[in-house]
């Protein structure tokens, strides 16, 4: 089961990288990093599955009287949390860009304001600093 | 102001060649305006521009050379130019070569794209580069119909349209728009041609792709290659 849960996590997690970069909500690095991550899981499945990593399908549960079996549910549960926390990785990222994307171009807005008004950036910083200094008495 | 073309130089701390640029290119092309974006520079770089007469645009931080570039095509668009020219501000690009992208432009092509490797003399990149641009190239050749030499110069020229396209359409990129820009432009039915241009060595040597950048320039570039690719094709507005 680990070996699947890996390959369709791994497969999800590439196309939704291609997806969410091709509709710019995720920039072009964040998307190439996302989208290895999803390779990569992807192909530990496949070897997990395919038994070159081990005992095959590791995470195939306890079974009564079968000695590995308690490991085989250990590695089946921390399977299940790796590709959890990549999932909120994922979501993480993708809500970071979102928000790096909205700062930058609140800035260039601000640039270009600041530029058709005629106020030079260091003005501007000054004025900006002004304000934020608290009053003297 | 209305109908003109703008050069458009996006700069990080450049204070050091700046003013030699900008002296330059005024004597070359003393009838086109000049706009710096100055990407949050900590040195002179704005102050020179504009002690050079220029328009500055100042990035309260640094942003980037895609967010800077795309500033100075906003300003365009708001300032009602009909084209933009982008210049690098390092002094690599020649600006005896403007003039050629300028008739271009003004024979209708949206995107005019200068090239170093067509013509003798201009600056070559080193074997490792131009390998990097080779393969950079073959993508791009899958979604663009027009044979272009140079995929990822800086030096080119883009109409009114173009921009406008790019301003509605969102998601550009912030770091490098090469390769992938093209594809973007060439799928929307824009029509692309290239030049020839001079274009020099860096005289520090320095360049954006420094470490390991390189590498993870060239997953990123084709990756966001492959993401244009398979983007909805989304046709011009004539």
């Amino acid at each position: 089961m680990s070996a699947w849960l890996l390959i369709a996590t791994g497969f999800a997690l590439a196309l939704l990288a291609c997806r969410q970069a091709s509709r710019g909500r995720l920039s072009s690095g964040h998307g190439v990093v996302w989208f290895a991550v999803g390779v990569l899981l992807f192909l530990a499945g496949v070897l997990l599955a395919s038994g070159l990593l081990g005992d095959g399908d590791a995470g195939g549960g306890a079974r009564a009287g079968d000695p590995a079996g308690p490991v085989r549910a250990l590695i089946g549960v921390l399977t299940g949390a790796c590709v959890l926390l990549f999932a909120l990785g994922f979501a993480h990222a993708a809500a970071l860009a979102r928000i790096d994307e909205r700062v930058k171009r609140l800035a260039q807005e601000v640039a270009l304001l600041n530029a058709a008004q005629g106020v030079p950036p260091a003005m501007a910083a000054d004025e900006e600093r002004a304000r934020d200094a608290p009053a003297a008495d | 102001m209305a109908d003109q073309t703008l050069i458009v130089i996006p700069a990080f701390q450049e204070a050091e060649r700046l003013g030699d640029v900008l002296a330059q290119i005024r004597r070359t092309v003393p009838d086109l305006p000049l706009l710096v974006i100055d990407d949050g520079s900590r040195d002179a770089t704005a102050h020179i521009a504009r002690a050079a007469g220029v328009a500055v645009v100042s990035h309260p931080f640094n942003l980037g050379y895609g967010a800077a570039i795309q500033t100075g095509y906003r300003y365009a668009l708001r300032g009602g130019y009909r084209a933009v020219i982008q210049m690098d501000a390092d002094g690599q690009h020649d600006p005896e070569s403007l003039a050629r992208i300028r008739a271009r432009l003004a024979e209708g092509y949206d995107l005019v794209l200068g090239s170093r490797f067509l013509e003798a003399g201009s600056y070559r990149p080193p074997l490792a580069r131009r390998l990097g641009m080779a393969l950079f190239r073959s993508c791009a050749a899958v979604f663009v119909a027009v044979p272009i030499s140079d995929v990822t110069t800086g030096y080119q020229g883009l109409s009114r349209r173009l921009m406008a396209s790019y301003d509605r359409e969102g998601a550009f990129p912030h770091d490098y728009p090469d390769a992938n820009m093209l594809v973007r432009a060439a799928r929307a039915g824009f029509r692309l041609t290239e030049v020839a241009v001079r274009m020099r060595s860096n005289p520090t040597g320095g360049s954006l792709h420094v470490g390991l950048k390189p590498l993870l320039y060239v997953f990123k570039m084709l990756f966001a290659i492959a993401v244009e690719g398979a983007r909805p094709r989304r046709r011009r507005e004539p």
